[in-house]
């Protein structure tokens, strides 16, 4: 973000900007929070499947990884796309 | 009924006779005769939140396009839609691991209440000293899922299997178990 996209905000009449800034904002908070919620559930699957182990194991295991992933696909979002 | 030789479960997976699973403090030789989980109606309040969470999402996508330009709205709906797959793979991931479990020498109860804590209570057959079963309400009547509270003697673990599929069956299968404990063989 350039200084004159920042004075813009504060410039802006229609408040567009400020709208914008708390969408990142908020975005970046979510993802960061997806990101840790989706390690420890990866973690918790884990022992879930230790405790009581199915055939179906590795695919739970692989379900839950994914949201790590997803995590980070979310906050590369977060950061370039808005 | 006699304890069932051949692996059967029913749609939901939540009774599943001689299945192929383990659990944690499984001795060796300790065949697992029945594993039941709750009843998938019980589990309705999520799978319903999970459907008025997406209208939701539909609804403000009506909406959005006012406010916020494409780039935001690509954004807004990674994170709706982040959001609803992770209630829905918690919740079925508790559902899941939350089960009962019968085998030939013992009966174990193990309850995710939410992710971060688990109770794991587990009984021999031979102490177990009475079984009842409740079916009741509309919907337990219905569908035949009820609960299940094993007591044992004395100050011992209690166990209760809440809401499963087809109590009774679970009953008979313990009471089957209970008589060859008794005299001696498995």
């Amino acid at each position: 973000m350039q200084l004159t996209d920042i004075t813009t905000i504060f410039t802006d009449p229609t408040g567009q900007g400020f709208v914008y800034l708390f969408f990142k904002a908020f975005a970046l908070l979510f993802a960061v929070s997806y990101l840790v919620y989706a390690f420890v559930i990866t973690r918790q699957t884990n022992k879930m499947n230790e405790t009581f182990t199915t055939k179906n194991a590795g695919l739970l295991y692989g379900i839950s990884f994914f949201q790590i992933i997803f995590g980070l696909l979310l906050l590369l979002v977060s950061l370039v796309l808005i | 009924m006699a304890v069932p030789q051949q692996s059967r479960h029913n749609l939901s997976h939540s009774f599943v006779v001689n299945p192929t699973i383990t659990f944690t403090t499984q001795e060796s030789g300790e065949d697992v005769l029945l594993v039941v989980r709750k009843h998938p109606l019980t589990q309705l309040f999520w799978i319903v939140n999970t459907f008025l969470f997406t209208l939701i999402v539909i609804l403000i996508n009506l909406f959005i396009p006012q406010f916020l330009d494409a780039n935001h709205i690509i954004v807004f709906n990674f994170f709706a839609v982040s959001f609803i797959v992770s209630y829905v793979w918690v919740n079925f991931l508790l559902w899941y691991f939350t089960v009962g479990v019968v085998t030939k020498i013992r009966i174990v109860d193990l309850d995710f209440y939410n992710l971060l804590y688990k109770e794991f209570s587990a009984t021999t057959i031979a102490q177990v000293s009475d079984i009842t079963t409740k079916v009741g309400g509309f919907f337990g009547s219905v569908f035949n899922f009820g609960d299940v509270f094993v007591k044992t003697e004395g100050f011992e673990q209690n166990i209760m299997f809440d809401d499963i599929p087809q109590p009774e069956d679970v009953v008979k299968i313990i009471n089957e178990l209970m008589p060859k404990r008794a005299h001696g063989g498995i």
